[in-house]
């Protein structure tokens, strides 16, 4: 009881952008690993759900998104992955999400990005972020650490399949996903690297991608797909789209894109796919929050000093 | 990977209209803020600094060239290039350009090329730059100044001129006087321009002007002025903070003046940076790089003036560890050496190894010892940390320490032990500190890190000893918690241990082929490990599965017939069924080790579980991993009927004294495992090889030995004696292995084909060198033995190896190492046709086909099944001879006996 009490205090400080402790981090990781561990790594999510694109830590933002998209638990979420990175509150936002997660398990779901890992984020920002907000990185390893238990996709109510990236040319069936033993750091190759990191392209078959991980796939690779696994739907996020979302190949895959005026600079909206319990896709568009105040200096001077 | 990606050359074109380097080093691509867009930045290599700093304009022509070279102009006459290591790199800019300027990738000029027209602005010339006025300095002008300042930060060249003339001028001062006039009036107006004027002479990041402000007399003033950010509602009392709440601890007395003065200026100028700038983002982490370097030379020097002094660290290391030391005053001591590290991160890597071999001199490591056995946390805490620092920069240092500590002192008070012990009781519920711990042991126990140079064997001496001394002290809790059949203690805390634990060992799994696989077969590790798949906790379930995962990986029939024989699988498929249909991380786990042993074609095990489990696991069927293992085994059940139609598969399976492949090439000397033939069904001739070799190997030993002698130039090693194993000179021999062959060994091994080079060694030289007379090579015994492993890195001298080992082993108790090394000294001899190449290779010409042996260079397969077939025609009757005393055999008997804990006496490399 003091639990769920706990939680809930610890959500509405996040809300207001402030971190919360770093054992309470550790203890939160904890909740959020028993919880995903029990979850496929093609995740099964009932439609209606809400389907978001990439947040890469612009907190203020994601308020934005539950702005217009609805609250927690009221609307039901789907995020499909970069949490972390380039924004200014990448610690805030992924610890709120997981927040979420832990306080509203069947609500929520988060799978994994290709952000999420080890390697990328130390050197695009949530290491450095992790250090600079509490002075070590012990809260980067217990992030890191829970990143490795995210799932790598989910599939609503069996007809639309979310991953973050895109294809693999070693998955033809959503059954393949299953054998991924998905507890590691994202690997440079394979299938689960694929996921998080493929491109569309309009191009037949499978290409070189210059991302340098994962690969470009064409349009009659993902017919091939979706007839295989009888789904009608590829929803992804992973690049950048100005206008918020994205279609491809007819509407055969579709990019939403959830982080506005992305890196604060991009001058592009955001986007959020509502699916209701038909599946009736329905785009919401949104602009980025006003200014954002660059938060209070979190980094804790050490009151005694021998050197 | 990044890195040579973003790796560039930049070029600019000089007066000869000819490309002048300009420096190497990385390109990224960043939102500046003082520039107000999108830069290029090139970032030198050698030194850090800025090369160039360049905003993508948006009518700026770039141009793409020969798919790795980015050309463009800057103002008039300023051409400018990027020439990129990699395309890749070249693509990721190029497109960031293009998108900055909105157009499409694809294109190769991002703008139609124009006559240059006339209003070109010329005030980004440095000398078209006009000199800066700076306003008289009084109240009344502050906003002028204010404006000026911020006004100027666009250009690098007037910023220049800019702090030319606040450094001309005194002005630095002058403002710092019109502050104390404001803060008196309080004029907060000026206040508040007085702020931004400071602010930008930050972002002016000028060494310089960081001297003057940061001087003892005035940078409490620009501390105060820093006070007067406008867009915060109340001034922030950092001066008040810095005399008050801050205190300099003085640990032992200072004598220099100038220390002291720089130690506190440095407190200051990282509160300035961390406190009280704006925090710094991904965008502008280049703004105030100046301030950084400050910081950084600053603590350079202070580490070398403490360094340097001889007494004042002499009196910290007497009061670290006497006796008579007040507590608090002992804590201090230890946090003052954390910080003392932490600051000597800064010196370059010269200067870090005097500056640890200072400490060391000191006895750092004794003093570390001493706190961990204190019960004071916050002291050990510290203590771990600045263990963590040595390690980390030399784990060879603490190797030493330790391996040197073994000798005078008990197990239970060395050091290592000690930190394994405070990993062990980690009070913190969360285990904080274990899991920094269990990082320091890896790095201990990483041979990637180990010297193996000319004089000694670090990996061989500290593994050997570390299995011997500390291993069991780790395993401890494993043990404890895994008697019976399910985990006795399940509480969050011991899982989280366990798991820490465990991930130790399967790195030990991956990295310490030879040590952990006697441990695991004689602990019956992999059995206890398979208890917690009964944990209430995924996360350690998922450990455990990881570990056996990591051993199935290995592909290496001397643990898998230890999991059949131990029937290893029986808890797997348990918990797999437990589990149920839940899709989940353990179901995935566990059907990707069963897709692991389908794909990669493990047949020992495919065969195991098909016949042991199949009714369990055929109603499987939502993957199709259980259906295509069951049809993998009947083919082979068929092909295999067909070869053997008398042999039941079942039964060959269980077969212990068998000759049996290693999938894997060894990767050192030391750890190279006896290898034996497996999926030949019929390989009893192979000892024939071993046993005509066995008299080869004393003189291959001797002859290694004298290597060794010479090179150590140590006591004299009898040479007739036979292989001493259970001796202290176990290890001597192991060094011969490193000092004799252990990189020429790794050369021979990573270049199968290779010709010698002329002038290496004779003992580097392969069979095909040059120097080698011809006729030895195809009676080398190595081309002939059997080769178990498949790697493409295996070849005929991984064959010597294997010969020499069979050959050592059927002798005597020596360890696979040694084996190892009477191997690569027989190929040696072999090779050079040595004194007793000649027996030898008469015995193995008779042992073996020609044809057999000139197959043996191709590919692995061939060599495979070329030997496969020599070895079938042998006669058999050798089997005794081939059997490995210390390894497989008797310990998998033993182990069927249910007396697989207690350590054999026939096996002293276990308990040595």
């Amino acid at each position: 009881m003091s639990d769920m009490s706990d939680l809930d205090r610890q959500i509405e400080q996040l809300q207001r952008c402030e971190v919360i402790k770093e054992s309470e981090v550790k203890a939160l990781c904890a909740k959020a690993r028993e919880i995903l561990v029990e979850e496929g790594n093609v995740q099964a999510v009932d439609a209606p759900v809400t389907v978001c694109g990439d947040i890469h830590g612009q907190f203020y933002d994601l308020k934005e998104l539950f702005k217009v998209g609805g609250k927690v638990p009221e609307t039901n979420y789907l995020f499909m992955g970069d949490f972390v990175d380039r924004g200014f509150y990448s610690v805030e936002t992924f610890l709120l999400l997981l927040a979420l997660k832990v306080r509203y398990p069947d609500r929520i779901t988060l799978i994994r990005g290709n952000h999420e890992s080890r390697q990328i984020t130390q050197v695009y920002g949530f290491y450095d972020e992790c250090l600079r907000k509490y002075g070590s990185i012990t809260v980067w390893r217990y992030c890191t650490e829970i990143f490795d238990y995210l799932s790598l996709s989910a599939i609503v109510d069996g007809k639309i399949f979310c991953v973050h990236g895109g294809l693999s040319p070693s998955i033809t069936s959503l059954d393949q996903i299953r054998q991924i033993d998905r507890k590691q750091e994202v690997p440079h190759d394979g299938p689960m690297c694929d996921l998080l990191w493929s491109d569309p392209e309009d191009m037949q078959g499978w290409g070189v991608s210059p991302r340098g991980a994962g690969f470009l796939f064409g349009s009659d690779v993902v017919n091939t797909f979706c007839q295989e696994n009888e789904v009608d739907l590829i929803c992804r996020a992973h690049q950048l789209v100005m206008e918020g979302y994205k279609w491809h190949f007819g509407e055969m895959v579709l990019t939403v894109w959830s982080a506005p005026n992305y890196c604060y600079r991009c001058g592009n909206v955001a986007a959020i796919l509502e699916l209701d319990e038909n599946l009736k896709r329905d785009f919401t568009i949104f602009e980025a929050a006003p200014q954002e105040s660059r938060g209070i200096p979190s980094k804790k001077p050490q009151p005694d000093y021998f050197l | 990977m990044a890195d040579t990606r973003r790796r560039v050359k930049l070029y600019m074109l000089n007066e000869d209209r000819q490309w002048d380097d300009r420096g190497t080093g990385h390109v990224s691509s960043a939102y500046v803020e003082r520039l107000r867009g999108m830069s290029l930045l090139v970032r030198s290599e050698t030194d850090g600094s800025i090369l160039l700093e360049s905003k993508i304009q948006q009518d700026t022509a770039y141009q793409k060239q020969q798919e790795t070279l980015i050309v463009w102009s800057e103002a008039d006459n300023y051409d400018l290039a990027l020439s990129f290591q990699e395309k890749a790199g070249c693509d990721e800019i190029w497109e960031k350009i293009c998108t900055v300027q909105g157009k499409d990738p694809s294109v190769d000029i991002t703008q139609d090329v124009v006559e240059e027209s006339e209003d070109e602005r010329f005030d980004d010339m440095p000398d078209a730059a006009p000199p800066i006025e700076l306003p008289p300095c009084e109240s009344s002008r502050l906003e002028e100044i204010a404006e000026l300042f911020s006004s100027v930060l666009p250009s690098p060249i007037r910023r220049e001129k800019l702090a030319v003339a606040i450094e001309a001028e005194g002005y630095i001062r002058k403002l710092v006087d019109l502050f104390h006039m404001c803060e008196d009036l309080e004029n907060v107006d000026g206040l508040h321009h007085l702020y931004e004027i400071f602010k930008n002479i930050f972002l002016l990041n000028k060494n310089a002007l960081f001297e003057i402000m940061f001087s003892d007399d005035i940078i409490f003033d620009v501390i105060g002025i820093l006070e007067y950010d406008p867009t915060s509602p109340v001034p922030v009392k950092h001066r008040e903070y810095l005399r008050n709440t801050a205190k300099f601890k003085e640990v032992v007395p200072m004598t220099n003046s100038e220390l002291e003065t720089k130690i506190h200026q440095t407190y200051r100028v990282q509160y300035i940076q961390d406190v009280i700038l704006p925090t710094p983002s991904v965008f502008e982490e280049n703004l105030l790089s100046s301030l950084t370097s400050f910081i950084f030379f600053n603590k350079v020097e202070i580490v070398s003036m403490i360094q340097d002094d001889v007494k004042f660290l002499t009196t910290l290391f007497t009061q670290l560890t006497g006796e008579e030391t007040d507590d608090n005053h002992r804590r201090d001591l230890v946090l003052f050496l954390k910080e003392f590290c932490t600051f000597s991160q800064t010196l370059q890597q010269p200067n870090r190894e005097s500056f640890f071999k200072t400490l060391s001199n000191l006895g750092i490591l004794t003093s570390i010892e001493i706190i961990l056995g204190t019960d004071d946390e916050k002291m050990k805490n510290a203590a771990i940390d600045i263990f963590s620092f040595i390690v980390e920069f030399s784990p060879s240092m603490v190797r030493e320490f330790i391996l040197n500590e073994s000798i005078s002192v008990d197990d239970e008070d060395l050091l290592i032990n000690l930190v394994i012990e405070q990993m062990i009781n980690d009070s913190d519920p969360e285990l904080g500190g274990a899991v920094q711990l269990i990082g320091i042991l890896r790095l201990l126990l990483d041979p990637e890190n180990m010297l193996a140079t000319a004089s000694k064997t670090e990996k061989s001496e500290f593994l050997s000893f570390f299995y011997k001394h500390s291993m069991h002290v780790l395993t401890a809790p494993l043990f404890a918690n895994t008697a019976d059949n399910k985990p006795s203690r399940d509480d969050y805390q011991s899982a989280q241990l366990l798991g820490l634990i465990l991930e130790l060992l399967t790195f030990c799994v991956e990295h310490h082929t030879y040590h952990i696989k006697n441990y695991v077969i004689n602990k019956d590790v992999l059995r206890r490990v398979l208890v917690l798949l009964k944990s209430r906790h995924s996360f350690l379930v998922l450990c455990a599965l990881r570990f056996c995962r990591k051993i199935v990986g290995l592909k290496e029939d001397f643990y898998n017939r230890y999991i059949i024989n131990e029937n290893l699988f029986r808890p797997i498929v348990d918990a797999f069924l437990a589990n149920g249909d839940r899709y989940n991380l353990i179901n995935s786990a566990m059907i990707e080790l069963f897709e692991f042993i389908t794909s990669e074609d493990i047949k020992l095990l495919r065969t195991y579980i098909v016949e042991t489990f199949q009714k369990e696991l055929e109603g499987i069927k939502y993957v199709k991993t259980f259906e295509t293992l069951k049809l993998r085994y009947e083919q082979q059940r068929e092909k295999n009927r067909d070869k053997h139609p008398f042999e039941s598969h079942a039964a060959s399976i269980v077969r212990n004294n068998r000759f049996r492949r290693d999938a894997r090439a060894p990767d050192e000397d030391e750890e190279m495992w006896f290898s034996q033939d497996d999926e030949n069904e019929d390989n009893d001739s192979a000892p024939q090889v071993s046993e005509l070799l066995k008299s080869k190997m004393e003189s291959d030993l001797d002859h290694i030995h004298k290597l060794w002698e010479n090179k150590k130039a140590k006591e004299n090693q009898s040479e007739d004696s036979p292989p001493r194993l259970l001796t202290g000179t176990k290890s001597s021999i192991n060094i011969s292995i490193k000092t004799g062959s252990n990189s020429s060994l790794s050369s021979l091994l990573s270049m199968p084909d290779s010709p010698g080079s002329p002038g290496s060694p004779p003992i580097l030289g392969s069979p095909e060198s040059p120097s080698s007379p011809p006729s030895s090579s195809p009676h080398s015994p190595g081309r002939l033995a059997p080769t178990p492993h498949t790697s493409p890195n295996s070849n005929s001298n991984n064959l010597t190896v294997v010969a020499g080992s069979k050959a050592a082993s059927g002798a005597n108790n020596s360890t696979a190492a040694d084996a190892g090394a009477a191997a690569a000294a027989s190929n040696t001899e072999a090779a050079t046709g040595g004194n007793g190449s000649a027996v030898m290779g008469g015995t193995v010409s008779t042992t073996m086909t020609g044809g057999a042996a000139s197959r043996v260079a191709a590919t692995v397969d061939a060599v495979t099944s070329s030997v496969t077939n020599v070895v079938t025609t042998k006669t058999p009757g050798l089997k005794g001879l081939v059997d490995y005393p210390d390894e497989d055999s008797e310990e998998e008997e033993m182990e069927e006996e249910e007396d697989v804990i207690a350590p054999s006496p026939k096996r002293p490399r276990v308990g040595t």
